[in-house]
Formats: structure tokens, sequence, C-alpha cells
């Protein structure tokens, strides 16, 4: 992925096979075009604040939705998050938890601090690959991205 | 003569008569009368000037005459001494008399007076005799009066020495004036005689106390509190004391008074019991720490198993999946059969790890009690079964809903779990019927779901409610045997019961109360 502008998923997701699991999802229903992996907080953060090796990206071009994992290393999910919508720069970008943890405490706290919404990776191979692409086709396809976004 | 015959005569009525004027005119006239034509005048007492021509003085009596003739005869001399001598007699017998008289007079009004007197003093006799009969009965009053004072006094005396505390009387400089046997007795000393005279201040170890104690007598008048005091050998014990200050009918202060009782051993009690709370209370936190320190590792636990199991099962599912359906050419039957196993086994394992977490979470979280519309629960659930099992033509009776206190949320995790066995267990049969009712009694509703199902053997009825504890193998019925283990989790945490009677080949039912609605 050379164009860091042109992300329309941002994946943050620390476990390699979730990952190649979502990707598949999202290969089958042809969503995989523009998609970028981040592998743990800290990496997710320099994406969206447009440092280090993401500096030559543009703030003004956000992805059409996140799927960010609750457990990550370095940085957690949560305080992404809190992050992200904390900074009136990227409040508006869609924010999908995407974690295996159904914990109350989680989704609380999720929600608390402004995420769009909340799913828990089911299991079951063929229900983890329907959510993934139920996922895809609504914010892609679906949903109306935040203005400024890359169309 | 007839002169002397007349002249007796004249004496003897001057004799009687009484008035001392009238005889001597009476005489005078008379006199001349009987010498007559002899003029006499008498005097009793010497005129001035005029001579006498004679003077005649007996028994004190003077009496001059004159005569206005010649010088009487001597036979008339001699009459007319004797009968002046006879005046005389009879003016002195007049004296006399009238002195007697005058002192019989007196004397009979000094004499009255006398009597009078005497009646007087008898009267005032009779006064003072009836006065000190009165005083006589007031004394006996008075003197029975005391006696009984003295009798009460004796008895309030028995009662200060009787008494189990420490009293003490004494005055305001501190000195003490009395104390009774307890006294002694608690302060070591032998006899009263040792104590009495002595100031409270001997009596109590630290100096302060006792000035303490005094100021606050003399201010509101009471004290109530505990200090060292000290025996007569120098040992210690601890004192509780009620002390009260004596006043007199005026109002002014005349001595203190105190009760004092030992109170060592209870002291000691009470700091023995003081330090066992504090160890208590201490282990009390140490307890609760560990059991919140053991609650977070399990929150943590939990977590664990929630997050990390699950990926790496996903991860067995999706890919034994994948391999199903990319690799279908490469794999045979068996390579394929394989494959389900693993995707099932991983399929199930989730499940398993769903169940377990609730079942864990139940005992963790805190219960939201609320009235429950146990109709509108039972119906929601029995209405979603429906839906889902569109092969199976279940037949719901569903009889009286009364509603219970409780977490609703928890409670319908009951019923699901209980109204999905009775589905389970009967969908073997070609007319499952699943009976729901409830029944009220002494503030507990007792709800029941019976079904026509396979029903269990009651030999087994122990391991109904344990975890993992199944009464049908997996090929028979799917499960876990963690919902059962739930249920009865769940309802004991409302403080209600959970049992079931079954029938093997009949069916079964499971009954569980909760408290009632006003409870």
């Amino acid at each position: 992925m050379e164009d860091f502008n042109a992300v329309e998923i941002l994946i943050v997701e620390d476990n390699p096979f979730d990952a190649e699991l979502t990707m598949r999802a999202l290969k089958k229903n042809n969503l995989a075009n523009n998609i970028l992996i981040a592998e743990d907080g800290a990496e997710a953060l320099d994406f969206f604040f447009c440092r280090k090796k993401f500096e030559k990206r543009s703030i003004t071009r956000p992805p059409k939705v996140v799927l960010l994992d609750l457990k990550l290393p370095k940085i957690s999910g949560l305080e992404v998050l809190r992050a992200v919508k904390n900074d009136k720069r990227t409040s508006h970008i869609p924010i999908v938890i995407v974690t295996s943890s159904k914990e109350e405490p989680d989704m609380e706290k999720a929600y608390e601090l402004g995420a769009n919404s909340y799913v828990v990776k089911p299991v079951d191979f063929d229900q983890f690959i329907n959510a993934m692409a139920s996922l895809g086709l609504y914010w892609l396809l679906v949903n109306q991205p935040p203005p400024g976004s890359k169309e | 003569m007839d002169n002397s015959h007349d002249l007796f005569l004249l004496m003897f009525n001057l004799s009687q008569m009484h008035d001392k004027g009238t005889i001597i005119n009476h005489f005078q006239d008379s006199i001349s009368e009987i010498f007559h034509p002899d003029k006499f005048s008498f005097t009793e007492q010497k005129p001035d000037g005029n001579k006498y021509s004679e003077e005649i003085t007996t028994r004190n009596l003077s009496f001059g005459y004159i005569s206005s003739g010649k010088n009487p005869a001597d036979e008339v001399r001699k009459l007319l001494q004797n009968a002046i001598q006879m005046l005389a007699v009879i003016l002195d017998r007049l004296n006399f008399e009238t002195a007697l008289i005058a002192k019989t007079d007196s004397l009979e009004a000094i004499a009255q007076q006398h009597l009078r007197d005497i009646n007087t003093q008898i009267e005032e006799l009779h006064i003072a005799r009836f006065a000190s009969l009165n005083l006589i009965d007031d004394l006996k009053q008075e003197i029975s009066g005391r006696k009984q004072a003295e009798e009460a006094l004796l008895l309030k005396n028995y009662v200060f020495d009787a008494s189990l505390a420490a009293n003490s009387i004494s005055d305001l400089n501190g000195l003490i004036t009395e104390v009774n046997e307890a006294f002694i007795r608690i302060w070591g000393y032998s006899c009263k005689e040792e104590v009495i005279g002595k100031l409270i201040s001997e009596f109590i170890l630290n100096t302060g106390d006792a000035g303490i104690i005094v100021s606050a007598l003399q201010g509101i008048g009471t004290w109530e509190g505990d200090y060292i005091a000290k025996k007569r050998d120098g040992s210690t014990f601890i004192a509780h004391s009620y002390a009260t200050v004596l006043k007199d009918k005026n109002g002014s202060n005349i001595g203190y008074q105190s009760a004092v009782l030992d109170v060592t051993e209870k002291k000691i009690a009470e700091e023995a019991l003081n330090k066992l709370n504090e160890e208590l209370e201490r282990k009390v936190i140490q307890r609760t720490s560990m059991l919140e320190t053991s609650n977070n590792e399990l929150e943590a636990f939990s977590y664990s198993v929630s997050h990390d199991l699950r990926s790496p099962l996903r991860a067995i599912h999706s890919f034994s999946n994948i391999l199903l359906e990319e690799s279908e050419k490469q794999l045979d039957e068996e390579g394929k059969r394989i494959c389900r196993v693993i995707r099932d086994n991983a399929r199930k394992m989730g499940e398993l790890i769903d169940d377990l977490l609730s079942f864990s979470r139940i005992g963790r979280t805190s219960l939201n009690p609320c009235v429950m519309d146990m109709k509108s629960i039972v119906s929601s659930i029995t209405e979603d079964q429906i839906s889902g099992n569109i092969l199976t033509k279940i037949k719901f009776k569903k009889g009286k809903f009364i509603n219970a206190f409780g977490d609703s949320n928890l409670i319908k995790l009951v019923w699901t779990n209980l109204i999905s066995n009775a589905i389970k267990y009967s969908s073997k049969e070609s007319h499952p019927v699943i009976t729901i009712g409830s029944v009220l009694k002494d503030g507990l509703v007792t709800y029941s779901i019976e079904d026509n199902g396979v029903g269990f053997d009651m030999q087994f009825i122990d391991k109904l409610f344990g975890v993992f504890q199944r009464l049908h193998s997996e090929k028979e019925f799917e499960g876990n045997g963690v919902g059962l283990a739930i249920v009865q989790r769940i309802v004991i945490k409302h403080g209600g019961k959970v049992w079931a009677e079954g029938e093997e080949g009949v069916g079964a039912t499971f009954y569980f109360s909760l408290p009632a609605e006003n409870n």
C-alpha cells in the first residue's frame, strides 16, 4: 500500500490470522481494494496523525471506516480510540470496534469514548465471514462517509 | 345629889354615842344644863389668849373650861373633874374604837387583797399546770418523732455501711468525715479510724485527678468518671466514681460524697475486647483486600479467557473451513471429514467458553433488582424459540404468571436456559407440550416448566445441576452441561431455590422460586 491517502479501510489488528480472515471476507465481496493493516496501537496513531512512516499522508484524507481491535500491543485499542475521537481533525472518522471481548466494561468504555459500532468477532468461520462482509458492505457502500473523505 | 345622878346619866348617854364632835357638844350643852345656872364652856384645846378657869389634862386630852360666873363650888369642881375624866375616857375609848375599826378595815382590805392575790396565783398555777400538761404532750410527740427519725437514721447508716460501693463523705476541705465498710475494704485499710480525717487526695494516685474532680464538684456539682486509686499499701486499682456535692437547706456547699466501684477487671476486659475488635477489623480489612484482589484476578482471568482463547479458536475453526472449501479437490472424503471434525470441535469449544464465561460472570455481577413482568419475559423467549425452531411444532401452555422481584437480565437467562432445555429434550416427541405456570405461597413465587420429553432418572438428581454434568450423551442431545448450573447459580443469588422432578420416558418438570413482588 503505497498511497496512504487512498486508504478506504484501516484494519488495526495484531493477530495475523484474524487479519487474514478479515481480508478474505472483504476480498470475497470485492471490498479489499484499499485496505491498510496496522499491527499495533502506536502504528495506528502514527497513521491517524501522519507521523513517522505516514508523514506524507494528508490528514484531510481519512479512511471511510476503521476496524479497531481492543487488545493491541504498545498502545491499546481504547487508547487509540480516545486519541482519535478527542482530536477535532480525526474525530469524525467512523470507528468500528472489532474484538473478541463480549465483556460489558469494554463495551461501555468503547461507546463512552465515541465508538461508532461494536462488533464481537464470532468464533464460527461462517459467521465471521458474514460479519466482516456485512461490515465492509455497510460502511463502504451503504453508509455516507463524513464530508472530506476520499470518494 | 341630883347633879351627880344627872351627870351619871349624861355620861352614860355619851358613852353610847359615837361621834366625837356630837359628844363634846352634847357634853358641853348638858353640863351647862345640869349645873344651871353656872355656865361652862369647854374647849378641847387651849384657845388663844383666853384664860382658863381650870385646865384638866387627862389621857392626852386637855380640857379647859371657862366658868361664866364665879368659880364653881368644890363639889361641882370635883364633879366636873370626874365628868371630864369620864369624858376623856369616853373619847379615848372612841378614839380607840375608831382606830380599831380603821385598823380592822385596813386589815380586812389587806386580807382581801391577799385573797385576790392568792386567787390570781392559783389561777396562774392552773394555767401553768395546763401549759405544762400540753408541753408534756408536745414533748411526748417530739420524743416519738425523734425516735422514728433515729430509727430511720440507724437504717440509713446500716444501708450506708452495707453498700457494696465504697461510699465516703468529706467536708469542703476534702477531709474525709465518714466512710463505709466497703471503702476501707476496697482501699485496703483495717478500720474507719485510719481513713477518717485524711484528705481525699491521699486515696488518688495522681494529684491532678483530685483537683479535676473537686473543681467539677464545685462547678456543676457532680462528677462521674474513672481515676487511678491508691491503696494503703501503695498498690493501685482503677476506680469508677460517682461524686456529688452536698448542700444544706440554704443551698450552700457543705461537703462532698462519692460512691466508688473497683472496675479494674472490667477495664482490663474492655481493653482486651477493644484490642480484639481492632484485631478483627484489621483482619477484615486484610481479608476484604485479599478478596478484592482475588476478584480482580478473576476479572482479568475472564477477560483473558474471553479474548485470548477465542482468537486461536477462531483461527482453528476458520482455517479448517477454508481448507475444506478451497482444497476440496485435493482432499479425499476422510480429509474432508477430519476438517469437519476440527471445525465442529472448535465451534463447540467456543460455545463452552461462552457458557463458562456466563457462569463465572453471574457470580461477579451485582443484582439490579426490580419488579419483573414474568408474563412478558416468558412470552418474548417462547416467541424467539418458536421462530428459531420452525421445524418443531411446540405447544406452549401458559398458566398464571405471578410477578416477582429480581434482576430481569439474569432471570431472562434462567428462562432461556430452562425453556430451550424443555424444547431440546422434547424435540424427539411427536407432540411436544411445554406447560409453564407459577404459584404464590408465603411470600415466594414458585415457577414451573413441565415438558413431556425424555425425562430423566431421579437417582441422578444430584448431578442435574452440576457444572459440565450431563445425564445424556452428546450424541443424544447436544449441550455442554452448563445451562442448569447457570440457572441454579442465578436463582440462588436471588435467594431462591431450584429443583426438578422427572421420569424417564415421561417428561420432566423444573421448579424455581423467587421472592414475590412486595418482598
